[in-house]
């Protein structure tokens, strides 16, 4: 099941949140080794605020938390701005149309033919809702291997900068265009998994 | 920074590419310009299967040594493929032996490299999930430097030169590959087979006749476009209708 989380709506998915900043723990601070603030069974920074919003895929049937997507607005304090704004050759894209996609995570219980569906969704999912909101492109932050994921998701990328090695990782920044055929491009690259989003859902991000 | 201008003009060409001939010729364009003097991108799942079957295999190459390179099966040791499994962003040759243990056929693969005149470059891995994983090296030839200060643009260019190149195959083929289908029998034999029985013994296991598993067999294989057993086991395990677990017994 897809979830749009919000501040307005975020007392309805506590389980759903829940699950997610424990996998955020476990991908981020477990096993990927990043040096980033950690609340008890938690991952979460400053920029899990009021203003941040959530794609969360759960289990249909047990509620668990397969992967999740944090869409920030790129008017306020946001990763790329405020932390990596070296990655951009020119100004950082910000603005109302223009959001920041942060903190992929997809569950390690996840297999890898389950892990390839759940990100699907979730972009697929992105993808809907920004041409439903007059979003018209997702910047990121991504080391290289991430990188070339994101540009196979069918999508028209501009990158915003060269490649620079921090902490060991070689990481890039970009921008992925929401166009009207975004979501032709995605069918052609065999990305396309609608996430079932629900108008209701986008009432309330609007 | 005139570096990603080129990098942002080179991606949108690539859009534009309506084939990996196209696609080529670009490569070969950046690639001199980035001061590298020949390129390769290639897919690594078999590639001694022709491109059009959905593979990508494109380089500029001395012509003697990518013909040695395929030919002589150098690829399924190549160090330069081994290391690129072990890294996420691109890599200096010269940095291999930090990344693999480099036996003795890998620096035997690396000397021919170096006598046919590819002395140094710079690999960059592309791994992605459920597509296999692949390479875009830029070389140059023995007795020219690495152009140090271009490899982040070198990164950039073969992040998106492969990309380009899923996009223009996947349009080309423009319909879903079907995965050959078999039948319940064929796939009790198959499993059988993985377990190293003969067909007689499948036959006395089955109880049929050793003709039939026989005649079971040939026709997965021709379903499967393949001419070896192990070949069929492979394929039918990458394709899902066992699992190793069902092939170990």
């Amino acid at each position: 099941m897809l979830n749009y989380v919000n501040a307005s709506n975020v007392s309805k998915h506590e389980s759903a949140i829940d699950g997610m900043f424990r996998d955020r723990k476990r991908v981020f601070v477990d096993i990927l080794k990043w040096n980033v603030p950690v609340e008890g069974p938690y991952e979460r920074d400053q920029f899990d605020d009021d203003c941040a919003e959530y794609f969360i895929i759960t289990d249909s049937s047990g509620g668990q938390h397969q992967g999740s997507m944090r869409i920030l607005h790129t008017d306020r304090p946001h990763i790329l701005g405020s932390l990596f704004p070296m990655l951009c050759a020119d100004d950082v894209p910000s603005g109302p149309e223009y959001r920041e996609l942060t903190r992929l995570c997809l569950s390690p219980a996840l297999r890898a033919r389950e892990r390839l569906q759940v990100r699907n969704r979730l972009f697929t999912s992105l993808v809907e809702y920004a041409l439903m909101t007059g979003i018209k492109g997702y910047t990121g932050v991504a080391a290289m291997n991430w990188y070339q994921q994101l540009l196979s998701l069918g999508w028209r990328c501009t990158p915003l900068g060269l490649p620079q090695e921090v902490d060991g990782d070689v990481i890039a920044a970009l921008l992925a265009h929401v166009e009207p055929n975004t979501i032709n491009l995605f069918r052609q690259a065999g990305t396309y998994a609608t996430g079932n989003m629900h108008v209701a859902e986008i009432a309330q991000a609007a | 920074m005139p570096q990603l201008s080129d990098v942002t003009r080179f991606v949108e060409l690539t859009n534009a590419a309506k084939t990996l001939n196209d696609l080529g010729r670009l490569m070969a364009d950046i690639t001199r310009e980035m001061s590298f003097d020949v390129y390769a991108l290639v897919q690594h799942v078999d590639i001694r299967r022709s491109s059009n079957d959905g593979n990508v295999w494109l380089e500029n190459y001395p012509s003697c040594w990518a013909e040695a390179f395929v030919a002589r099966g150098l690829y399924t040791s190549d160090p330069i493929h081994v290391a690129s499994q072990k890294k996420t962003a691109g890599f200096l040759w010269s940095e291999v032996g930090a990344i693999i243990r480099l036996t003795a056929h890998h620096h035997r693969v690396l000397d021919e490299a170096r006598k046919e005149g590819l002395a140094d470059g710079f690999t960059v891995p592309a791994h992605l999930p459920g597509e296999g994983n692949g390479t875009c090296s830029f070389g140059v030839k023995t007795g020219r430097p690495v152009p140090t200060a271009n490899l982040m643009m070198a990164q950039l260019i073969g992040t998106f030169a492969f990309e380009s190149a899923q996009k223009i195959i996947a349009r080309q083929k423009n319909v879903p590959v079907e995965k050959p289908k078999l039948t319940q029998r064929q796939l009790d034999c198959l499993v059988l087979v993985a377990r190293g029985k003969t067909d007689w013994e499948i036959a006395s296991i089955l109880g049929v006749k050793e003709a039939t598993v026989t005649d079971y067999i040939t026709d997965a294989c021709a379903r499967y476009n393949v001419r070896r057993r192990v070949q069929l086991v492979m394929r039918a395990v990458h394709d899902g209708h066992m699992t190793l677990r069902d092939a170990i017994g």
